[in-house]
């Protein structure tokens, strides 16, 4: 699962207790305390971080609905493509769980398209072959599971084995 | 041996210093230990978070326990429709705060959705003994206005809506809704259930065709045609003291009592209908009214 990142950025004293809350798997509180980061942020990074890390403590508490919705109102303009990318696959992550097939699939496909950080999008390539798999577009499926497997580092009888 | 004294200080020192700054960093830690943040409270409920608005404020030291954070959870659990939670916490409040001019209404509201038209009326009551500012003043016409329409009391309705001047636009538009209401009450007539039994006796389904079941008042009358020719028909040609004609006239009976008393009912259960159509309609411009007028608040 992802980790929090916004102690990494922040020195914000919000942020601060809001990760020590998160390590601590105090996660209900955490997600309180994020929102108060979102409500106290200053600028487009600080919100941005702050919904993500809300999201997130709403994907362990295993209210991916909520995580769903959270991400659906996340402002993508002027936010760096680190972020973006980061609240794309968790907005992926977060639709493939809450059964919102056609909005991860967009998710992921609008990922594709930043082509920024082709590591990170093939490495959670998977995502996408299990959305294809549900909305049962089987051949798709198949392609991006080939790709996903080619682009993953393990040894090529491995990779024949998973193939067939 | 001074070396080693100096070394046991500096330790001490250091000692000092970890216990100082991890006091600090703990105070740091939770930032809403001081006082409740009202403004982040406000924006969870417009988020409509609110289980986590009455967590934040549960968590808040309790001197800081004071009128608004008590409305603020009735305010939690009144957008939840939870009322008994809602007027447990607005009930503590203290009295002739603006905060409580609010609850009071919300309350009155609360209670108009439950059907509790006296302890409703007993807020409303509480609210006209405040110091109330002019648009105050307005929402409390409106809603006496309400109480006449929910009760039915057309006339003085009407004499209550004469005072209105439609003049603050703040509240102009739910004068003029519940003006047209009451037009609209004082011209569809509720059914008269005794009204409906008499037509239906008079000729089978008139009274069901009265309250507006059209189909039901056709099939009665087509059912009570048939079964009372069959009867008359048994009557004249094998005598009124043979079987079938019991069958024929027992079964018409049946049919025709039980449309005479269908015939009532249905007139009862048209009136609750529109009844409760326009109970909601009055209930729906009395929140929209209130919310509009406290929210800026």
């Amino acid at each position: 699962m992802w980790q929090p990142i916004g102690s990494s950025a922040q020195n914000s004293k919000y942020f601060l207790y809001a990760d020590s809350l998160f390590s601590n798997q105090n996660y209900f509180e955490a997600s309180i305390e994020y929102q108060r980061c979102v409500f106290y942020a200053n600028t487009v990074n600080e919100k941005a971080l702050a919904t993500i890390c809300y999201a997130n403590c709403n994907m362990h508490l295993n209210q991916f609905e909520n995580a769903n919705s959270i991400l659906k109102t996340f402002l993508y303009a002027n936010v760096p493509d680190s972020i973006a990318i980061e609240a794309r696959i968790m907005h992926t992550t977060a639709a493939y769980l809450a059964k919102d097939f056609e909005q991860g699939l967009s998710q992921f496909i609008q990922l594709e398209f930043l082509k920024t950080d082709s590591k990170k999008v093939n490495e959670n390539r998977h995502l996408k072959v299990l959305i294809l798999n549900e909305l049962k577009r089987y051949s798709e499926a198949e392609i991006e599971l080939k790709k996903w497997i080619s682009s993953i580092e393990i040894n090529n009888s491995e990779k024949d084995s998973t193939l067939k | 041996m001074l070396t080693k004294c100096s070394n046991s200080i500096l330790l001490g020192f250091f000692i000092f210093i970890t216990i100082l700054s991890s006091s600090i960093f703990a105070q740091s830690q939770n930032p809403t230990d001081k006082k409740p943040d009202i403004l982040f409270v406000k924006y969870l409920i417009d988020n409509e978070k609110y289980a986590d608005a009455f967590f934040e404020m549960k968590n808040t030291s309790a001197q800081f326990q004071n009128d608004t954070i008590l409305y603020l959870k009735g305010l939690c659990f009144y957008k939840q429709n939870n009322a008994d939670s809602a007027l447990f916490y607005w009930q503590q409040l203290q009295q002739k705060t603006e905060l409580n001019k609010s609850a009071l209404l919300h309350s009155c509201l609360l209670y108009l959705n439950k059907q509790d038209l006296i302890n409703a009326k007993k807020s409303l009551n509480k609210y006209n003994l405040l110091s109330l500012s002019e648009n105050e003043i307005l929402l409390r016409q409106l809603f006496e206005v309400g109480f006449c329409l929910a009760q039915r009391e057309l006339a003085k309705a009407d004499s209550l809506i004469s005072n209105f001047m439609y003049d603050n636009y703040n509240i102009s538009d739910e004068q003029n809704e519940l003006k047209m209401l009451c037009n609209r009450m004082k011209e569809n007539n509720f059914k008269s259930p005794l009204l409906a039994a008499t037509l239906s006796t008079i000729f089978p389904g008139v009274g069901k065709f009265y309250t507006g079941k059209n189909g039901g008042g056709f099939g009665a009358a087509i059912v009570c045609t048939l079964l009372g020719t069959v009867a008359l028909e048994s009557a004249l040609k094998v005598g009124i003291l043979s079987v079938p004609f019991f069958l024929s006239a027992g079964l018409f009976s049946a049919f025709y009592i039980g449309n005479i008393v269908g015939s009532y009912y249905s007139a009862k259960q048209k009136n609750n209908e529109k009844y409760r159509e326009n109970y909601n309609y009055i209930l729906r411009t009395l929140v929209v009214a209130t919310d509009r007028q406290f929210s800026s608040k």
